[in-house]
């Protein structure tokens, strides 16, 4: 425990790298704030030097040269120098805390004092840190600031607010050459436990007051909706899209019933089948492989740059069409190009361009429009699956829930017809997210371990969850 | 009446794209720290440093989504323990054009270990298109070696939407009932 005084430490930090001061200033202003006072030079206990700042060894002899306090050192490289406390880099709020405690018990009049080395000796030894965790959580559930301290944080908001940046109220000045004690720069700045807000969860620096608000933030209204272009045309156009991928089945099937039902098919009639094929033979071999339709039309696998180009528009009628419809034997081949034939399809690549896709993002398209909301007639749903990755969801075409049978799915074992029920979702979509899942592989077999506790944790933030996601999603200022 | 309060936090190495990302959801025009700000705004020197890059989402009259950006070039002095307090989740941003993508992520994910056993990690991948390897597939056999579960997503931290994708991930994996 600290010692017995409550007054905060006095330090004076010596040369420092203005990141660095800040991280520092903004621990002090907050969980530090009972533990630490920054003061000027002449009023300080102990010093807090930056060892591998530039300049700051010399700087801190020099001083205690004049004024022999001891001192708080902070340096990636172990320190071991008379008078000091070394405190190892990353710096962590324990080690800050417990260097203090052991600077007050060398400081005159303490009447426990202690071999500064053998506390520092302490420091690096020490491992269980419970009980200064234990004062630090204390610290921090009283007040606890993020981001930006005191009046470093209001001259921000000045300097933000006002169209012109004038160098007057400037926070401070660095000066590497001499001990820059941090003082206010201005005595109309509040003190920074004034700027602070307190609520039941955290307690954060209040960047702005309702009177200041930022350049181009003035016409923004509290859950203003804008974009994305959401006009009717567009929501017909995705809906349409929505159906293609998921089909339109409104049914649900079941365990029992499934494999009487007729949205049922069979991926090895399709052109699907010969792209996992290929994509398996591009893996394994790590070749490019060309997949070649009787009309002519082709896609290309790319394994080492994780594209694929087609030839036919994965957004057209005619790409549906080609997934869509059942396959005679011969009408797709598999062919490893040679070097000759690879650049002359490169250059189709590169002049075509557009027409190239993430790798996964082919195959799940062509997997969802093939199944079409269908399970497959060989699906093996005994067994709950646990989707061990989730896929890559920015560059794959979504369809509504997806994210959230993600979530779930990664954490809890289940099969298509569990997943519906417990998200209470349209089937069809869990469905399509399960088709276009297990052709990329991204499903195993659950092997029985404890689902993950996180699936159990406290549902308190939902509603807060659910107002950010519809601001996010429904548009905003951006 | 009390106002709610929380912390999404995003880091990574200098140049993922933190900043970007925080500015593209942000209701209100950033506070960078000054590494960033310093090209673009020479004009508005001198500057006040500030410990990290800051942006705001408002809810309405009592909830506040603040969004923090950890310095990238903190790495060694950085105190990672502080600024996860109070936090909801953590979006690691990697460039994949960096030298040693895996090294970045076994940094930042053992730095924040605690924070991340304890609340949620999304992973957003920058940069992709311009060096395609290491692939997603790749940065997810990563996580499996370092024991994380967390979805991997390729983004452009400039893209409003994709910045979205990460958002949503890390909520619905911290409650995957929730609705919109």
């Amino acid at each position: 425990m600290l010692n017995s005084s409550n007054n905060p430490l006095k330090v004076a930090l010596l040369s420092i790298s203005p990141h660095n001061r800040a991280i520092l200033e903004f621990f002090f202003a907050g969980a530090g704030k009972s533990i630490f006072q920054i003061v000027a030079i002449k009023e300080a206990e102990a010093l807090v030097v930056d060892f591998d700042h530039p300049g700051a060894r010399q700087e801190w002899e020099e001083n205690i040269r004049i004024s022999p306090i001891p001192a708080i050192v902070l340096s990636v490289k172990e320190c071991d120098v008379e008078n000091t406390v070394w405190v190892p880099k990353p710096l962590t709020s324990q080690s800050l805390v417990q260097s203090a405690t052991q600077i007050r018990q060398v400081l005159p009049g303490n009447t426990h004092s202690t071999d500064i080395a053998a506390g520092a000796e302490k420091q690096r030894t020490a491992s269980d840190m419970s009980s200064l965790r234990e004062l630090l959580d204390s610290q921090q559930k009283d007040k606890q600031v993020f981001g930006l301290s005191g009046w470093q944080q209001r001259e921000r908001v000045k300097a933000t607010a006002s169209p012109i940046f004038a160098a007057a109220g400037v926070a401070y000045e660095e000066d590497d050459s001499s001990v820059s004690a941090v003082e206010k720069p201005d005595d109309s700045i509040a003190p920074a436990d004034e700027q602070l807000i307190g609520t039941d969860d955290v307690y954060v620096p209040e960047p702005l007051s309702d009177d200041e608000a930022l350049p181009g933030d003035s016409s923004l209204q509290l859950g203003q909706v804008t974009t994305p272009d959401d006009s009717e045309q567009d929501q017909e156009k995705q809906q349409q899209r929505w159906d293609l991928l998921c089909g339109q089945a409104t049914q649900r099937v079941t365990a029992a019933n499934w494999q009487e039902s007729t949205q049922l098919y069979t991926p090895e009639n399709y052109l699907l089948n010969s792209l996992i094929d290929a994509l398996n033979l591009s893996r394994t071999s790590k070749q490019y492989v060309q997949v070649i339709l009787d009309s002519g039309n082709y896609m290309l696998l790319m394994p080492d740059v994780n594209l694929a180009y087609s030839s036919i528009d994965l957004y057209s009628e005619l790409f549906t069409d080609v997934c869509g419809t059942p396959l005679q034997g011969g009408k797709v081949k598999l062919h490893l190009p040679s070097t000759t034939e690879l650049s002359e399809l490169e250059e189709v690549v590169v002049q075509d361009a557009r027409q190239t896709y993430d790798m996964e993002g082919l195959i799940w398209t062509t997997s969802l429009l093939t199944s079409h909301g269908r399970l497959s007639r060989n699906a093996d749903l005994s067994s709950p699956l646990r989707l061990k990755s989730w896929p890559n969801l920015t560059r794959l075409e979504q369809f509504p829930d997806a994210m959230q049978i993600a979530a779930l799915w990664h954490q809890k074992a289940g099969n298509v017809f569990d997943l519906s029920e417990w998200l209470d979702v349209p089937q069809r979509h869990v469905i399509a997210f399960f088709n276009g899942a297990h052709t990329l592989g991204l499903f195993e077999v659950n092997q029985g371990e404890d689902e993950q506790e996180k699936q159990a944790a406290p549902k308190k933030n939902r509603g807060l969850f659910s107002r950010l996601l519809k601001r996010l999603l429904g548009g905003g200022k951006k | 009446m009390t106002t709610t309060n929380k912390k999404i936090i995003f880091t990574g190495p200098v140049g993922a794209g933190k900043t970007t990302a925080i500015d593209a959801i942000s209701d209100i025009s950033i506070i960078r720290t000054d590494e960033y700000a310093s090209d673009m705004t020479k004009s508005r020197k001198p500057q006040t440093t500030v410990a990290m890059d800051y942006g705001l989402i408002r809810l309405g009259e009592n909830e506040r989504v603040h969004l923090y950006g950890t310095p990238g070039q903190e790495r060694f002095d950085f105190m990672w323990d502080i600024l996860t307090k109070g936090g909801i989740g953590l979006i690691l941003l990697l460039d994949n054009t960096r030298p040693d993508p895996y090294r970045d992520m076994k940094f930042y994910t053992n730095a924040f270990r605690d924070f991340i056993q304890q609340e949620q990690l999304v992973v957003g991948v920058t940069r992709l298109d311009l060096q395609r390897k290491p692939g997603i597939n790749d940065y997810r056999s990563w996580l499996k070696e370092l024991s994380i579960d967390a979805p991997v997503f390729e983004i452009d931290a400039r893209d409003r939407g994709d910045v979205t994708s990460l958002v949503q991930a890390l909520l619905y994996s911290l409650d995957p009932g929730v609705t919109t």
